[in-house]
């Protein structure tokens, strides 16, 4: 692909070519800036991890499970969607999704056999102290600034200690992080270089309070450290209206404060280069919820528009290996939408081979001997491809391409 | 009556370890083994006598961190609570709401980024609080906030940041400005670091007068004001 080369951005596409191959696919003219070129060496990894705090109902990716009964809604055939592989989805939510995700999906099984919110999510997210989603971040490697992402307010749960200098970065105004990426046409911001060589003198001058507070300053710290090298990479450039009107933002809506910005933020910051972003969203505790009817509401309303634009603009690139988890506390149990004691996960990408782990039984439980947590990320590690497999080895090799 | 009295009080004395007043600590442990001829005197004993141990250091005063309460989903409400020495830990990041009035009480002017950033820096809704997260970006945006208002500062025409900086008139400044954003005097080291940006990172800017000079000095201040003695409380 032949594209327009100013002076600026020639030398800013060598440097990016140099260090970060992922920095400048996008093009036009926008609120921020104007074109840059890619020159992609390799294929990018990253995983987009969407959690829906309260549980993930396995009528989505398990709907044949309760067809037989016709719960949560599956009253007819005409109400699933058969994929490969065995795989059948609700048809009314994931039976919309674009044909590249239909082609790339797969439902994953995680017996956790916990029912309690707060350990559930805690499980989800880590064994206890040390995070997955950081681990997994800093074993993908890259030389991006900013490794892993948190989208938006929303807490993820579990443990965050670092691992090894990659910690979890909460966005929540892109127009502040294309700032700090370079991609930002202002003359009020300061030269790039001192401002990394003044915020490291700032960072001098707090050791004697990060000291005294290690642990409430932990996060400060971090963020002096990739601040630091953020400013020391190569200038980003970025077409923000393009990205925002695809999400059906306004141009000049920037901060982080719903899911489509949540998901519209991962994109940004997946093709800044980062290996890891969470966006989390809230109300999926649907007690009482016996024919899914809510879930299906917000999943469609809410999550899935978004995704779409995300899954298009994002999953089938030759420069991209992105995959996409979708998971939550536990499933929902039968008959009133409570507590189910595991959950079965969805994951879209590139090495997704369709099929699934986690068909649920009737009653909303997944077989012996199907994997925990730790499980959906060691496949996460394998469907990015990532060499060192840090979790250790995936236990799910049926879905993997 | 009188006897009672006496044996209460030795039994008390011995409880207690109270030797009156007798310091003596090796009373009672020598031993008349050999007698030397020539004085007729008791032999000393070779070996040394054991030495006290030091007294531990006492540990610092910690808080307890008392009951355990099981909540409503089993889990522990204690757990993720701080069991540490008194005295650290104790530095909060600020708020969005206050970083707003504390650029301007510092500098004496309002820098017009802190009032677009709500966002950045997560603004609580009324009555409400959440413990403020930093980031890449909520650094680098305060960076940019405090060099806004340093600039501004800085550039008053006539001013003494007219002046390029030497290494003392930025060392005299850098602890000026500590004093002034973080309540406290700088150490060597800081003000060092802080002359570092004004002599050395910054020097790209040139070395003219306004509006380098100005700069240079904006840079410096900028990253004084961009340390945790003003980013926390």
């Amino acid at each position: 692909m032949k594209t327009p080369f100013s002076r600026r951005q020639l030398i800013h596409g060598a440097g990016a070519a140099a260090g970060f191959a992922a920095a400048s696919r996008l093009t036009g003219s926008g609120l921020f800036t104007g074109v840059a070129n890619a020159q992609v060496a390799a294929e990018k990894s990253a995983v987009l991890v969407i959690y829906l705090n309260g549980g993930y109902n396995s009528v989505f990716p398990s709907a044949d499970s309760y067809r037989a009964a016709g719960t949560f809604g599956i009253t007819g055939d005409n109400t699933m969607k058969a994929l490969a592989n065995g795989l059948v989805v609700d048809a009314a939510t994931f039976g919309t999704l674009p044909q590249y995700a239909l082609d790339h999906m797969a439902s994953v099984g995680v017996r956790h056999g916990i029912t309690a919110h707060g350990a559930a999510q805690n499980a989800n997210f880590g064994d206890g102290s040390r995070s997955y989603a950081l681990r997994l971040a800093s074993a993908m490697g890259g030389d991006a600034a900013i490794k892993a992402v948190q989208s938006g307010n929303r807490a993820t749960p579990g443990p965050k200690a670092a691992e090894s200098g990659v910690s979890l970065q909460t966005i929540t105004d892109m127009k502040a992080t294309i700032a700090a990426l370079g991609g930002a046409n202002d003359a009020t911001i300061p030269d790039r270089a001192i401002g990394a060589n003044s915020i490291t003198a700032a960072k001098a001058m707090s050791g004697r309070l990060m000291a005294q507070s290690p642990g409430m300053l932990t996060q400060l710290n971090e963020g002096y450290q990739a601040g630091i090298a953020t400013l020391q990479k190569p200038v980003q450039m970025f077409d923000y209206n393009a990205m925002a009107t695809a999400y059906g933002m306004a141009t000049t809506a920037t901060a982080v404060t719903d899911f489509k910005s949540q998901i519209a933020c991962a994109e940004l910051m997946i093709t800044a280069g980062a290996n890891v972003v969470i966006a989390n969203d809230g109300g999926w505790d649907t007690h009482g919820d016996r024919t899914a009817a809510n879930v299906r509401n917000m999943m469609n309303t809410r999550i899935l528009p978004p995704l779409k634009v995300f899954i298009n603009r994002m999953m089938n690139r030759p420069d991209f290996n992105v995959s996409v988890a979708i998971l939550g506390d536990f499933a929902r149990s039968l008959p009133g939408s409570d507590h189910a004691s595991a959950m079965t996960a969805t994951v879209i990408g590139k090495y997704v081979k369709p099929g699934t782990t986690g068909k649920m039984a009737a009653n909303v439980q997944l077989a012996a001997g199907t994997p925990s947590c730790v499980g959906l990320w060691q496949y996460l590690s394998a469907v990015s491809k990532t060499a060192s497999m840090p979790l250790g080895a995936n236990p799910h090799p049926s879905i993997l391409l | 009556m009188k006897l009672s009295i006496t044996l209460m009080t030795a039994a008390a004395f011995a409880v207690t370890g109270c030797t009156l007043g007798n310091t003596d600590v090796t009373l009672g442990n020598h031993t008349i083994d050999q007698i030397d001829p020539a004085t007729g005197l008791p032999i000393p004993p070779q070996e040394q006598l054991p030495s006290e141990p030091d007294e531990p250091p006492a540990p610092p005063p910690r808080c307890d961190m008392g009951k355990q309460y099981t909540g409503f989903a089993g889990t522990m409400l204690e757990a993720g609570r701080v069991d540490n020495d008194m005295g650290l830990e104790r530095a909060r990041v600020k708020p969005y709401s206050a970083l707003v009035g504390e650029y301007s009480r510092v500098l004496g002017n309002n820098p017009a980024l802190i009032g677009q950033s709500a966002t950045t820096f997560g603004q609580d809704p009324a009555r409400w609080l959440t413990e403020p997260t930093s980031s890449a970006v909520t650094v680098y945006t305060a960076f940019r906030v405090a060099f806004q208002g340093c600039l501004t500062t800085t550039s008053v025409a006539g001013s003494k940041y007219a002046t390029l900086p030497t290494n003392s008139t930025a060392a005299a400044e850098c602890g000026a400005w500590a004093r002034k954003f973080w309540s406290r005097d700088a150490n060597p080291a800081e003000i060092d670091a802080c002359v570092q940006v004004a002599m050395v990172d910054s020097a790209k800017e040139g070395t003219n007068t306004n509006p380098a000079s100005s700069r240079r000095w904006a840079y410096a201040c900028a990253s004084v004001l961009s340390a945790a003695g003003f980013m926390t409380y």
